[in-house]
């Protein structure tokens, strides 16, 4: 993280605390590797990854977190737009007892390639992201980056992916046979797998 | 590691040497792990967290010490403290922040506890010899050899004592104030606190309330700031006008704090004798409060003992049982060799450093955290660590360019960190205007990032 953008954060009065829904599963069997935080854009927040994708990284040996940042969800609305959203990612991540791997959907995204550029992650995919038109700053930390979508998701379409992932300096992975809704979609798993192998490649 | 004496030093290769796990330790691990180091940092108790941890021998700390700078603006730059906690959190709380720092980052398995440091030497290409002995058995030391040394002991552990006339013969009990903890000694005795820093502030108003008379002696006059301004946080109310022009700024707080606290000279207490930030910010909005009340009565410095009393510079005298002297510390560093850190006598037993961080005798031995600041403090130690990481890296990298930078550092040190007009004093021989220094490192950080970019 850059100092110029830390001094910049602090002269501005920070976004007011709301209490934030974060749901949480434990790892079901040996722990494999760092924690996995979950964030989408959808109005659902938390409850999105609650039916298929935190059982399933749970078992295959990750604590499985999700949060609903403010306005999603059980989390109410709060000040801050965008930074207050960020601000309810960075202390989620900061509160688990080790740094985790980030996932970030859609406009969720957009949150987390914010929230690594003052908070190391330890690696990062970005899932069909929406709103990210320029990389915010450099992640902190180095942590590795992942692109993620589908080519037939029309809301974030491939030209997109193919840019955001020129942002990280590298190319987009494609999952096939799957629109924009990678969570509760019938075919959710076989790209939640991929995405877990490419985590533990790290 | 298998058998090695005082004599043959084992060799770490590329490792560097952290000395101390209070923050500013922690910090120098994180950071260089971060950038790829291998550390290994040696901690003289059995816990982590230094001065902040009020179990440890020579901890600063008290019952009701509290931050004076606000949790947004005191925590580490990339790990929060969590936004349910007060504006000042407790230093208990500080405490479980730095375990929290640890865990989160696994740094505990890089920290050998119960291990003090006996001597650091410098060795041939700019690697140390340490050598290290166990705290509790006094055995024989080991040497191990480092690619540099980071030395973060802190500099608020070696109590400062002043010697007034007639103290040696004085009748009541004299106290620094490393060792007072908590208020209960003050039942039922007469308190003298001398020292108008923010330990002698808070230690005179729990004297206020427990102890049966309090007298707060002081050299010179404050700027009290209340912690709370328009029921802001005072240093964010303060940060928020960090872009006005830096003299309209002290104008501006200069006139807001006359006007919300007040003419000193009203409650007893002389007028201040330097202008707002050219003085380490007492930031206590009690102590005049006390002062309404009776509970505290202020008086000049102390000009004697005598017998049972204390004879101020004004000529009234007090009686106390019970003198808290909070006096201040001093660095110290009995393991290095004085010049490594520009100790001399001009600068009264103050290391002087590049930046205030770097050894002006060697590229590979560091001081992490040796500042006091008008603001919180932790944020500085954090980037002058990531400036120990990139700067060891460029140093390994780029041997040449690693000179030009040094020169650069030299020339950021000239113009000092100190706000113009800073009150002289060995208080604020340590003493930086946090925009400044921040600012300053920013530059150097700047400069070790384009120069790995340039590659």
């Amino acid at each position: 993280m850059s100092l110029e953008l830390w001094r910049r954060r602090v002269r501005k009065a920070p976004p007011t605390r709301v209490a934030r829904q974060v749901v949480h599963q434990a790892a079901e069997i040996d722990v494999t590797g760092p924690p996995v935080l979950c964030v989408t854009g959808d109005r659902l927040g938390a409850a999105a990854f609650a039916e298929n994708w935190l059982p399933h990284i749970a078992g295959r040996g990750r604590d499985a977190y999700a949060v609903s940042v403010r306005g999603q969800g059980d989390t109410p609305k709060g000040d801050g737009g965008l930074a207050g959203r960020v601000h309810d990612l960075v202390q989620t991540a900061a509160a688990l007892p080790t740094r985790p791997v980030v996932v970030g959907h859609g406009q969720g995204a957009l949150w987390v390639a914010h929230a690594m550029t003052r908070y190391p992650v330890v690696a990062a995919v970005l899932l069909a992201p929406r709103g990210l038109k320029r990389a915010p700053a450099p992640p902190t930390g180095a942590p590795r980056v992942l692109v993620a979508g589908s080519p037939t998701d029309r809301r974030s379409p491939a030209k997109r992916l193919d840019a955001v992932a020129a942002l990280y300096g590298g190319a987009p992975l494609l999952f096939s046979g799957i629109g924009h809704d990678f969570m509760t979609d019938a075919g959710w798993q076989p790209p939640l797998d991929a995405l877990l192998a490419w985590f533990d490649e790290g | 590691m298998s058998e090695y004496g005082v004599d043959a030093a084992y060799d770490r290769g590329d490792a560097v040497c952290v000395i101390g796990a209070g923050a500013s330790g922690l910090l120098a691990v994180k950071n260089l792990r971060e950038h790829g180091f291998k550390v290994d940092c040696y901690e003289r108790d059995t816990g982590i967290g230094g001065g902040w941890n009020i179990r440890q021998r020579n901890s600063p700390m008290y019952a009701n010490a509290h931050l004076i700078s606000s949790r947004p603006l005191t925590e580490f730059p990339d790990f929060p403290m969590p936004d349910d906690w007060p504006d000042y959190p407790h230093h208990s709380k500080v405490l479980a922040y730095l375990e929290r720092y640890a865990d989160h980052f696994g740094l505990r398995e890089h920290i050998w506890f119960g291990s003090e440091i006996e001597r650091i030497e410098p060795v041939e290409h700019g690697r140390f010899d340490v050598v290290i002995r166990s705290a509790s058995s006094g055995s024989a030391g080991r040497r191990l050899r480092y690619a540099a040394v980071v030395i973060a002991n802190g500099h608020n552990w070696d109590p400062f004592m002043p010697e007034y006339p007639g103290q040696q013969a004085f009748r009541g009990q004299i106290l620094h104030s490393v060792s007072y903890q908590d208020s209960t000694r003050f039942r039922d005795r007469k308190v003298l606190v001398v020292g108008g820093g923010n330990s002698g502030c808070d230690i005179a108003c729990e004297a206020a309330v427990s102890a049966d008379t309090c007298w707060h002696s002081t050299r010179r006059g404050y700027w009290y700031t209340p912690k709370y301004l328009f029921g802001r946080p005072a240093d964010q109310v303060d940060a928020g006008l960090s872009w006005l022009p830096a003299g309209l700024k002290r104008r501006l707080t200069e006139f807001t704090l006359r006007r919300v606290v007040g003419d000193p000279t009203r409650f007893g207490l002389p007028a201040p004798d330097h202008r707002f930030k050219q003085a380490h910010p007492i930031v206590n909005g009690h102590v005049l409060h006390h002062i309404g009340h009776g509970a505290i009565v202020p008086k000049p410095d102390v000009a004697r003992f005598d017998g049972r009393s204390v004879v101020f510079t004004d000529g009234t005298t007090a009686e106390p049982d019970l003198v808290i002297m909070a006096t201040g510390y001093r660095p110290r560093f009995d393991f290095c060799d004085p010049e490594l850190l520009g100790v001399n006598r001009d600068t009264d037993g103050f290391p002087k450093l590049f930046a205030q961080l770097f050894s002006p005798a060697s590229e590979t031995l560091f001081v992490a955290g040796l500042l006091q600041s008008d603001s919180g403090i932790f944020p500085l130690v954090h980037w002058q660590t990531v400036a120990i990481a990139k700067w060891l890296r460029v140093r390994a990298s780029d041997p040449e360019r690693a000179k030009e930078f040094r020169g650069q550092v030299i020339t950021e040190s000239e113009g000092g960190y100190a706000a113009p007009g800073m009150v002289d004093s060995p208080r604020h021989r340590l003493e930086v205007s946090g925009d400044r220094y921040a600012a300053s490192i920013g530059r150097i950080i700047q400069t070790l990032d384009n120069g790995s970019e340039a590659k």
